[in-house]
C-alpha cells in the first residue's frame, strides 16, 4: 500500500460518508486500485474501484481501466473491476466482442534532459495534475489517441483479439479466425453487407458490429506502443509482465511472427494454426500475458505479429499534373470562388490533384482540370481571396498527410471522391495536415528503417505537429538505426498514393515483427491475406 | 531447393543484428551454438547491406547430413512440418486404425497371419495415401533448404 494521496481530483468527486471520520487514515491502494479508509484499529474499502486510472507502470491492471459508465450495449465480465483480474478492463459487446478500456492519461517522453532519461517514459493517470496546461508545463501530454472530433475523449475500447467473423459480424473474439483482406483467407466479404476485400474494406467491415465502431487509427496504435514501453522500464518481473526481460534485449511483446506458429524470440511461446499456414487463430498464445500490450493476461493481445493490422490517420498523396509555372488570370477571386482561370504556364493539371495559390496555405482539391491554360474547377471555396493580379498556382507535391484532431474518425469514409473520405484529394483537404514530402524519418526512402537510436527516437512535444507526429509513431530523424528497446521493429519508409498503413508485422516476418512496426508501402486498394484490422470505440 | 545463409547474431544490451532479408522472404530456421542458420528461396539474392557487425560472419552453408540432421531437429519449422504429417494422416487414420493395418502387415510378414484381399488392398491404399503425406512433407523441408 502506497501513503501517496497523488489523485486529489478524484477524491472530490466521491461522495465520502458524513459520519465517518478519515482525518489521515485515507488512501490509495496501488495494488488493488482502491481508495481505503483507516477508523485508527484497520483499514477497510471506501471505494471499490478507482474509475478511468491507467494504472501504474510495472504494477497490476496498468495500460487498462475501469470506465465512469459503460456505453450501452457492453456489460462487465467477471473480474472487469479487479484490478488481480485477467478481465480487469475487459468488456463485452453484443455481438460477444472483448474489448480492453484504455482510459484518458498523460505521457511524457525523455530527452536526458527533461528529467526523465532519454526514451524512458513515464505514464500518469489524468486525474494526476490540475489541468492539461499544468501538465505541459511538466512536459506531460494527452497522448493524440484521446482527440477525436475536436474533442478530449474519456477513453477508448479497443478489441482485445483482430476480428473474426461471428454470423456475418467482425467480432474480437477468442480464437477466432483472423479476417484478411484477401479472398485466399478468412476474406473481409463474408461479412454482412460485403465489404471489399481491399484495405479500405475494414472500415465498412468494422461498422458491421455498430455505426460507433471505426478501424483504429496510428494514434490508437502508437499510443499502445507506448504504454506498452512503459511498462517494460517501470517492470521488475515477469508477475506483472510476462514478457519482461531484465536483461533488456527482448523486453516487448511476444507474438506469432517465426512462421512456425511461435515467436522468433521466445521459443517457449507457441500458437494454434487457424487452418492457413502458418497464421494463428487470435489470442491462442500459450500464454496469452505475453502477447499482450501490457504482458498481463488483461491486456490487448496479437499486436506483435501474426496479422498486419490497417491503421488509419497517416496517409500520403502522389500527383499525376505536369503543370508548371501557372498563375490565375488578374480579374481576382472572391472568398468561395471554386472557377479559377489560369493563362500562363504549361502542363496538366489534374482532377484528383490538389494546388495551391500564392499568399494562401491552404491546399485546394482540383475537380475539374486541365491539360493548358484554362479554368479549373477547386474544393472547397477559396479560402483566401486571390487579389486582381496574377497569381502563382503551385501542384502540391508528392507529400505525406496526418489527420487532424477536429476529424470524427467515426464518421469517416472509404472512398477517395469525398470529403469525407480517409483518401483522395477532397478528404485530405479537408481532414488533414500536410507534413510535407519528407517529415522527420519519413523521408521516402522506400527502404526499411529498424526504429530506435541511443539518441531520442520520438519528439517529446506537448502539442503541435511534432507532438501529433510522435502520436502517429513517426520517429525522429535521427530516431532509427534499430534497438532493443524498441524490439528493433521496422519503419517501413515509403510514400505512395493513397496510402493505407499496416502494423505490427505478421506471422512470417520474424524479428521484424513488433508493437512498433509500420509498414507505408501499401495503399488503399491492397490485397494481402496476412493483413487484417481489429475495431475501436470512443466514449 | 531453397538455400541456406549462417552468421553469428550480434546482441548487446542496447542493439541486435540480425541477417538483412528481401521483405516477407526468409526464414530464421534456428541457432545453434553461436550460428543462427536462415534459409532463403532459391530465386531471392541476400541483400549486399548487411550490418557491419555481423558481416563477417554470413557463410552460404553447405549441407552435411548431420547439419542437416542438427537442423531439423532444432527449427520449429521442420517441427511443424512433422506436426502436419501426422496430422494429415489422421485426418484419414485414426492411431487404431494404423495399428490395425500394421498388425496384418506383420503378422503377413512373420508368417503368422494370411491377410484378405480386400485387406491388403487397404493397407495399399494407406502406403499411398502416407508416401503422399510424405511427399508433400519433403517438399515442405525443401523449400527450407533441408
Amino acid at each position: 500500500m502506497s501513503n501517496a494521496v497523488n489523485n486529489l481530483t478524484k477524491f472530490t468527486t466521491l461522495n465520502l460518508p458524513p459520519a465517518a471520520d478519515f482525518g489521515i487514515g485515507i488512501a490509495f491502494n496501488e495494488s488493488t486500485n482502491k481508495i481505503i479508509g483507516c477508523d485508527g484499529f484497520s483499514w477497510f474499502d471506501i471505494k471499490n474501484t478507482i474509475t478511468d486510472n491507467i494504472g501504474e507502470a510495472g504494477s497490476f491492471g496498468f495500460g487498462v481501466g475501469v470506465p465512469s459508465a459503460l456505453p450501452t450495449g457492453f456489460s462487465e465480465m467477471l473480474g472487469s473491476t479487479d484490478i488481480q483480474s485477467d478481465n480487469y478492463g475487459n468488456y463485452t459487446y453484443t455481438d460477444g466482442s472483448v474489448m480492453v478500456y484504455i482510459p484518458l492519461h498523460y505521457c511524457k517522453y525523455g530527452t536526458g534532459s527533461n528529467g526523465l532519461a532519454v526514451n524512458i517514459v513515464d505514464i500518469k493517470p489524468f486525474g494526476y495534475f490540475f489541468d492539461v496546461a499544468a501538465a505541459n508545463a511538466a512536459g506531460y501530454f494527452i497522448p493524440r489517441a484521446f482527440y477525436n472530433a475536436g474533442t478530449v475523449r474519456q477513453g477508448v475500447f479497443v478489441d482485445k483479439y483482430g476480428c473474426s467473423n461471428n454470423g456475418g459480424i467482425a467480432s474480437s473474439i477468442k480464437l477466432g479466425l483472423p479476417l484478411s483482406s484477401a479472398a485466399t483467407h478468412n476474406p473481409f466479404s463474408v461479412l454482412n453487407g460485403t465489404p471489399a476485400n481491399f484495405y479500405y474494406g475494414a472500415i465498412a467491415a468494422v461498422k458491421t458490429r455498430g455505426s460507433e465502431f471505426f478501424t483504429p487509427t496510428a494514434f490508437i496504435y502508437h499510443m499502445l506502443a507506448m504504454l506498452s514501453l512503459s511498462h517494460g522500464q517501470a517492470a521488475t518481473s515477469t508477475t506483472e509482465c510476462a514478457w519482461y526481460d531484465s536483461t533488456g534485449v527482448k523486453n516487448y511483446p511476444k507474438g506469432n511472427n517465426n512462421n512456425a506458429l511461435g515467436d522468433t524470440n521466445d521459443a517457449t511461446l507457441t500458437f494454434v494454426s487457424d487452418g492457413f499456414p502458418n497464421c494463428a487463430k487470435t489470442g491462442s498464445a500459450n500464454n496469452l500475458a505475453k502477447t499482450t500490450h501490457n504482458g498481463q493476461a488483461n491486456g490487448i493481445a496479437d499486436l506483435n505479429g501474426n496479422m498486419y493490422e490497417i491503421s488509419l490517420g497517416l496517409t500520403s498523396q502522389v500527383p499525376t499534373s505536369t503543370g508548371t509555372l501557372y498563375t490565375t488570370d488578374a480579374t481576382g477571386y472572391v472568398l468561395g470562388s471554386t472557377s479559377i482561370a489560369l493563362i500562363t504556364g504549361s502542363g496538366t493539371v489534374v482532377a484528383g490533384d490538389m494546388v495551391t495559390f500564392a499568399g494562401d496555405t491552404n491546399q485546394y482539391a482540383v475537380t475539374t482540370g486541365i491539360a493548358a491554360p484554362g479554368t479549373i474547377v477547386i474544393s472547397p471555396g477559396l479560402k483566401v481571396a486571390i487579389p486582381a493580379a496574377a497569381t502563382a498556382v503551385t501542384v502540391v507535391p508528392a507529400s505525406f498527410y496526418l489527420l487532424n484532431t477536429s476529424v470524427d474518425v467515426v464518421a469517416l469514409t472509404a472512398g477517395a471522391t469525398l470529403t469525407t473520405d480517409v483518401w483522395g484529394a477532397k478528404g485530405i483537404v479537408t481532414n488533414y495536415t500536410n507534413l510535407g514530402a519528407t517529415y522527420e524519418s519519413l523521408t521516402a526512402s522506400s527502404s526499411a528503417k529498424a526504429i530506435g537510436n541511443a539518441g531520442q527516437v520520438f519528439s517529446d512535444a506537448v502539442t503541435g505537429t511534432s507532438w501529433a507526429a510522435t502520436g502517429a509513431g513517426i520517429p525522429l530523424v535521427g530516431g532509427t538505426g534499430g534497438t532493443n528497446m524498441f524490439g528493433n521493429d521496422i519503419l517501413y519508409d515509403y510514400r505512395p498514393d493513397l496510402m493505407c498503413p499496416i502494423t505490427g508485422g505478421n506471422w512470417s516476418v520474424g524479428s521484424l515483427a513488433g508493437i512498433w512496426t509500420y509498414y507505408l508501402n501499401t495503399i488503399r486498394t491492397s490485397s494481402t491475406n496476412t493483413v487484417g484490422f481489429r475495431a475501436a470505440l470512443y466514449i | 531447393m531453397a538455400k541456406i545463409y549462417s552468421y553469428i547474431k550480434y546482441v548487446d544490451t542496447q542493439i541486435t543484428r540480425t541477417l538483412v532479408l528481401p521483405y516477407e522472404l526468409g526464414t530464421e530456421l534456428a541457432t545453434i551454438g553461436d550460428v543462427t542458420y536462415v534459409s532463403l528461396p532459391d530465386d531471392a539474392v541476400l541483400p549486399t547491406v548487411q550490418h557491419d557487425e555481423i558481416k563477417a560472419s554470413i557463410q552460404l552453408v553447405t549441407l552435411t547430413p548431420e547439419l542437416r540432421t542438427a537442423i531439423k531437429e532444432a527449427s520449429p519449422h521442420a517441427k511443424l512440418i512433422s506436426e502436419r504429417i501426422i496430422e494429415k494422416i489422421r485426418e484419414q487414420y485414426t492411431v487404431d486404425h494404423e495399428l490395425y493395418l500394421a498388425r496384418i502387415g506383420v503378422g503377413q510378414q512373420q508368417g503368422l497371419y494370411t491377410p484378405t484381399a480386400a485387406e491388403l488392398q487397404e493397407i495399399a491404399d494407406f502406403g499411398v495415401f502416407v508416401e503422399g503425406i510424405r511427399a508433400w512433407g519433403n517438399a515442405e523441408r525443401a523449400k527450407l533448404g533441408l
